[in-house]
């Protein structure tokens, strides 16, 4: 161990990897980290330390790309990277790894490009597809930490469970409009995910920030905030944000600390329930829902598509996000607009909303019910859910423009 | 009227102007978001998830302490206290 420095409050501290059997530096990689080794908290044997660690982003976004650009450049030896996306042009205002010609590439293939250019001293992971119940054991078991870039709440759930399972630290980061979020969950030195927010809000009540918005930068500031976590935790200095829910406000420009604890009730990391199998998480409908299947999963709308009565395919989000790339025959609607539309959808087949995530056309298809299209559903999960399960779904070109990205990724 | 202030997050309000504070002369933090649910229902479908019951996807704090570290939805207000929702972010 290095030396530590404990503040007076007596912070909680995590154990660093043991200094026996780090590698060795090469000239090269003496020369580029000539910064952190001038450190006193880092210098050589800290740097070793970083090259010998391992850590997982999940998500290569807006929180994912500063954070994954930082950890590569300052010399963690392995970085893994999980996503399924494409480059979209509305990402570019906030992805800092992408170039514009990455529009319509996998983003693993455009970010481990990019990260090799910058340091290819690192070697990088690529973990192409979702993580799921069945996987993420196995993806986080060879690695020390993960930093959690997602945009979903069951993708949250699923990767604390995961974390607090196999005793990784998850450094959490998370973003909506002006605001954001960074902790760093580590039971039992601190509180999990589930300490702070138990359930999840109710899908109707989770705005996306395609829907939402979302400053370009204030990804950037989280992002960075969580990679600077990681490396100390990897480092084993300072005092990481273990029990405090760091809250920042770029509108006011404000950072907030808020004390978290334990709960010794948790139902994931008390000791009764630590050895749970992992389930996903699903977002319960709104209080009292009457409305039985709601929601029509990515695999039976891909059956009904191909059917013979297809259903009518409608895409309630703006303008802006439906022309980056929808679904084959989709038509437009955005939710502002629906309930005006409601009339003319009544005397056709079967109407399936869906948007980005499946909150929006949630409330969209809730809303046809109640104007009477009884048969009225929701994409589960969205078109993010689609992509996911079916990258290569007949018929149906999620991309613009239109196929251009064929045969460029390995997918 | 006497009171304390609720602040609300814009991921729970919804809208710029829906996160104007609120002045409320509730005694709890409990009869408090009651009281509140009723006169914005809207806001009461965000906040609990059944009549009586909270949803535990945000942090209530009375003057920047987490209620659980107090008594809950018992917790007192007084005039001048500020009860303030931290909801639950999921955008990366
Ligand atoms: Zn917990």
């Amino acid at each position: 161990m290095t030396p530590t420095r404990r503040r007076p409050g007596g912070a909680p501290r995590l154990t660093a990897r043991p200094s026996t059997g780090l590698p060795e530096l090469t000239d090269e990689e003496r020369i580029r980290y000539g910064r952190h080794l001038a450190l006193p908290d880092v210098g050589l044997e800290g740097q070793r330390r970083l090259k010998a660690a391992r850590a997982l982003i999940v998500g290569t976004g807006g929180l994912g790309a500063p954070a994954a650009l930082y950890l590569a450049a300052a010399g963690v030896g392995t970085i893994g990277l999980v996503d399924f996306d494409r480059v979209e042009a509305s990402n570019l205002q906030r992805q800092v790894l992408f170039a514009t010609a990455d529009i319509g590439r996998s983003k693993l293939d455009a970010s481990t490009e990019r990260l090799r250019a910058l340091n290819p001293n690192v070697t990088l992971v690529r973990h192409e597809g979702e993580l799921d119940a069945g996987n993420i054991l196995d993806v986080l078991a060879s690695y020390d930490i993960l930093l959690d870039g997602t945009d979903n709440f069951p993708s949250r759930y699923l990767i604390n469970d995961a974390c607090v399972r196999l005793g990784r630290p998850d450094v959490f980061g998370s973003v909506y409009r002006f605001e954001g979020q960074v902790s760093v969950f580590a039971p039992p030195a601190g509180p999990c995910y589930r300490c702070l927010f138990p359930e999840p809000p109710p899908a109707e009540a989770v705005p996306s920030c395609a829907e939402g918005g979302v400053l370009g930068l204030l990804p950037g500031v989280v992002g960075t905030i969580q990679a600077t976590e990681a490396l100390k935790v990897l480092l084993g200095i300072g005092s990481p944000l273990v029990g405090r829910l760091l809250l920042y406000d770029a509108l006011e420009m404000r950072f907030r600390e808020l004390e978290i604890r334990r709960d010794p009730d948790c139902s994931r990391c008390s000791p009764r329930h630590r050895s749970d199998p992992l389930t996903e998480v699903v977002l319960a409908p709104a209080v009292g829902d009457p409305a039985q299947d709601l929601e029509i999963g990515a695999e039976e709308l891909d059956r009904a598509l191909r059917g013979p009565a297809p259903p009518l395919l409608v895409d309630v989000r703006e303008p802006g996000e439906f022309a980056e790339g929808h679904l084959d025959g989709a038509r437009l609607i955005p939710l502002g607009e629906l309930a005006g539309h409601a009339d003319e959808l009544r005397g056709a087949v079967p109407v399936v909303l869906y948007c980005q995530m499946g909150g929006r056309s949630g409330r969209g298809a809730r809303l046809l019910r109640d104007a009477g299209l009884t048969t009225a559903r929701s994409l589960k999960g969205g078109l993010r859910a689609y992509r996911a399960r079916l990258p290569r779904a007949g018929g149906n070109d999620v991309r613009t423009p239109r196929g251009a990205a064929r045969g460029r990724s390995s997918r | 009227m006497a009171g304390a202030v609720i602040e609300l997050p814009v991921a729970i309000a919804r809208s710029g102007s829906g996160v104007r504070p609120r002045r409320t002369g509730a005694s709890t933090v409990g009869e408090a978001l009651r009281e509140l649910a009723e006169t914005e229902p809207a806001l009461g479908a965000q906040l609990f998830a059944a009549p009586g019951r909270l949803r535990r996807s945000f942090v209530l704090l009375v003057n920047g302490v987490d209620v659980r570290n107090l008594e809950g939805e018992r917790t007192e207000l007084h005039e001048g206290d500020r009860l303030a929702v931290v909801a639950a972010l999921s955008g990366g």
